[in-house]
């Protein structure tokens, strides 16, 4: 085995003394070119660096925690309810006259814990929230939904988008215009209030918490695949137009094999700049569906239902006492879109051909 | 080009039929009891005659609650092409109409009051008062709350033009300077601020800690100020959320456009002719880059009108977002549906003006039929 290896290093040694300079010149393929140009740019690093950070953060770290999702961690008071009672008796006294006696007693209940809000200590580095949950373990797991939640939205967007799309784009006529009015009617939907009525028709249903992640998906996915059917349209009404498609006409290859060998690798550049930049929009969607108490619903943890403590009854001793239970999900909620916002302009810049830096 | 008009138009109808059967079906195939019933639950429970369950059928029967949701999406649009939009389940405002009464008193002592049209109709010695009007009618209502959020839209938006178009300039100017990379990196840190987490930021450090702004609403009858400057004084919080929420993207179309429009033939030309860079760039290249922006102008006609959903939430301001937000969570089905329209009637009208701004603005453009 190392006979061979030294013999391999050899021979290729000698080849490249007989080799002339042209041969030596580097040959870069245009992969490794966007690689290059992807890790010159600064911002696109730190946003790699950002989103790792989390993806180790969410899936990772609730490893290394003492608590799970919803261990009971913070400080707790022991107390004893006590539940009034009065009972009237009819008796008979000494003298065997029927008397009306009151009796007076308290019904004392087990001790049992009550939670409390805490400030960061060394037990709970970001203090407990007001069920006696630990902060940093739920950001953890509030991580794991946003971030699940977006990389499958994204994906079933981008595969139901880029089908509608290439069709629509391919085939043209009748079908390109009913797609395309599809495409038009789901574009004008007011986004936000349509969210909250398709998310709130989940809770009338009685979807069960643990499902309603999958139910959530399925009405972003619906709700958001027509920009990337528009983008994908788009660009193979300018592709099909192009000599290698006349080429891959002649050799009389089949209509689905046009479309998903020669016409969608070519959108694939536009396709990645598009998702990785939707990711931030779908985590803030996410996010703000979980504010309005619509999205993953307790006990599970989400990030945006950690800042929804602000608001409501006892919103304003949070809001002002107790920073530790908000700020950081909005951190995290800010550092994730920011993170894909600067990868997706990095590649977007990557992909560019007419970027000469 | 008026037939390329009138083709979109007819389009259009066609989309805000789609949208609206879409909203319609999504409002009404939520199960449970419809808003009538469980408003007039406890009428209808103590309730022996029946009068009661005969106006609530009425009322179902009027809003299209009694059949399936396809057949009530009929009757919602017959109405509405009549001129009809309904009214609203949970909110009334004062119409600013007023009925007119007098009182006397008739010959057996007793006090009367009748209502009068015509100031003819009084007699002499009588007393008037005025009851004022309040309607439901939901275009009256989206009127009437609309006002407050296009004046928030407007200020937002005319600052948001002020502050990014410049940033952009001024960032693809010196594109990969230490400014570029820290007005993009501000920029984005705008964009991927969710607005409710912004806005408890804001609540936090600027009015419960520092105290300089108000926590919530518009007015404040113990500030001492006139209503104006007090409303302002109430504005700035949410202002400044906006603006910060929406420089980010604007800042980095006017780099993206810029950066483009430096790299151009004509630019190299205005510098070979060696005109200062002053000149090149804020005569030759900034004009141009604007041709993009006017045509955006047109397309933010739903974010002006529309109201801003979170913002108003958060910061308690009775505009039409909060109201939407109150709508949609309560199902009150002729708002929503009037309200999501109007947005998507908006959205549809400003991508058809962007289109036209384009062919306007730039000669090179040119309109197919």
């Amino acid at each position: 085995m190392n006979e061979n290896q030294t013999m391999d290093v050899e021979c290729t040694e000698s080849e490249t003394e007989t080799e002339s300079l042209a041969d030596r010149a580097k040959i870069v393929s245009p992969g490794k070119l966007v690689v290059k140009r992807f890790f010159r740019s600064k911002l696109s690093i730190v946003g790699l660096v950002m989103l790792l950070a989390l993806v180790l953060f969410s899936f990772v770290g609730p490893l290394f925690s003492p608590y799970g999702e919803t261990t009971n961690a913070g400080a707790y008071k022991m107390v004893t309810s006590t539940i009034p009672h009065e009972m009237v008796v009819t008796e008979l006294d000494e003298n065997g006259n029927e008397i009306q006696v009151k009796y007076s007693f308290l019904e004392v209940s087990e001790e049992y814990p009550v939670y409390s809000k805490t400030k960061p200590s060394a037990k709970n580095w970001l203090g407990t929230d007001q069920y006696g949950y630990d902060v940093l373990t739920r950001l953890m797991y509030g991580g794991r939904i946003s971030l699940t939640l977006s990389f499958i939205v994204i994906f079933a967007e981008i595969i139901l988008g880029t089908v509608m799309g290439s069709i629509s784009g391919y085939f043209g006529g009748w079908v390109d215009q009913i797609i395309m009015r599809i495409v038009d009617i789901f574009n004008c939907l007011p986004g936000l209030p349509i969210m909250l009525l398709a998310a709130s028709l989940l809770d009338g249903w009685g979807i069960k918490p643990s499902q309603k992640i999958y139910f959530l998906m399925l009405i972003m996915t619906i709700f958001g695949w027509s920009g990337v059917a528009r983008l994908v349209r788009g660009q193979i009404l300018a592709l099909r137009e192009q000599e290698f498609m006349i080429a891959a006409e002649a050799t009389g290859l089949s209509v689905r094999h046009k479309i998903f060998k020669h016409l969608v690798p070519n959108v694939m550049p536009q396709l990645i700049v598009q998702a990785t930049l939707g990711l931030g929009g779908i985590i803030l969607s996410e996010a703000t569906l979980s504010w309005m108490g619509l999205g993953v619903p307790f006990p599970y943890a989400a990030w945006g239902t950690m800042i929804n403590a602000t608001s409501g009854a006892g919103g304003r001793d949070i809001l002002q006492n107790y920073p530790n239970l908000w700020v950081p999900a909005g951190i995290c909620i800010v550092m994730a879109v920011l993170a894909f916002n600067f990868v997706g302009d990095g590649l977007r810049d990557a992909f560019d051909p007419k970027m000469k830096r | 080009m008026l037939k390329y008009i009138i083709k979109r138009l007819m389009l259009s109808v066609l989309i805000l039929f789609g949208v609206s059967l879409i909203i319609y079906v999504l409002v009404r195939i939520q199960p449970g009891e419809n808003f009538v019933r469980s408003k007039y639950a406890m009428q209808l429970a103590q309730d022996n005659t029946g009068e009661i369950e005969k106006q609530v059928q009425a009322m179902e029967a009027t809003y299209g609650l009694d059949v399936t949701p396809i057949a009530g999406y009929w009757r919602w649009l017959g109405n509405v092409l009549q001129g009809d939009w309904g009214n609203s389940f949970i909110f009334s405002v004062d119409s600013g109409k007023k009925e007119l009464y007098y009182t006397y008193t008739d010959a057996g002592g007793q006090t009367q009051t009748v209502q009068y049209y015509d100031e003819s109709e009084v007699p002499e010695g009588a007393t008037t008062f005025e009851k004022p009007i309040a309607t439901s009618s939901v275009i009256y209502i989206i009127y009437s709350k609309s006002g407050i959020s296009f004046l928030i839209s407007l200020i937002a938006t005319i600052f948001e033009f002020l502050i990014a178009i410049p940033l952009g300039v001024i960032s693809a100017t010196k594109q990969y300077g230490v400014l570029d990379y820290t007005v993009t990196v501000i920029a984005m840190m705008g964009i991927s601020l969710p607005t409710f987490f912004l806005g408890a930021l804001m609540l936090k450090f600027f009015s419960i800690e520092l105290g300089w702004f108000p926590y919530a609403g518009l007015t404040d009858p113990n500030s001492g100020l006139p209503t104006f400057v007090d409303n302002l004084w109430h504005l700035v919080l949410p202002l400044t959320t906006l603006v910060i929420l929406s420089i980010g993207g604007l800042m980095r179309y006017t780099r993206t456009n810029m950066l483009e429009v430096l790299n151009a033939d004509y630019i190299r030309t205005a510098r070979a002719k060696g005109l200062s860079e002053h000149a090149v760039i804020y005569k030759h290249a900034f004009r141009n880059s604007l041709i993009p922006i006017v045509t955006m102008l047109a397309g933010i006609l739903p974010s002006l009108f529309g109201g801003a959903m979170i913002t108003e939430t958060v910061f308690s301001i009775d505009g039409i977002g909060k109201a939407a937000y109150k709508a949609v969570t309560q199902r009150d089905i002729p708002f929503i549906m009037a309200y999501n329209m109007f947005l998507s009637a908006l959205t549809v009208i400003g991508t058809l003006c962007s289109d036209l701004m384009y062919a306007v603005v730039d000669p090179r453009v040119k309109i197919g039929d």
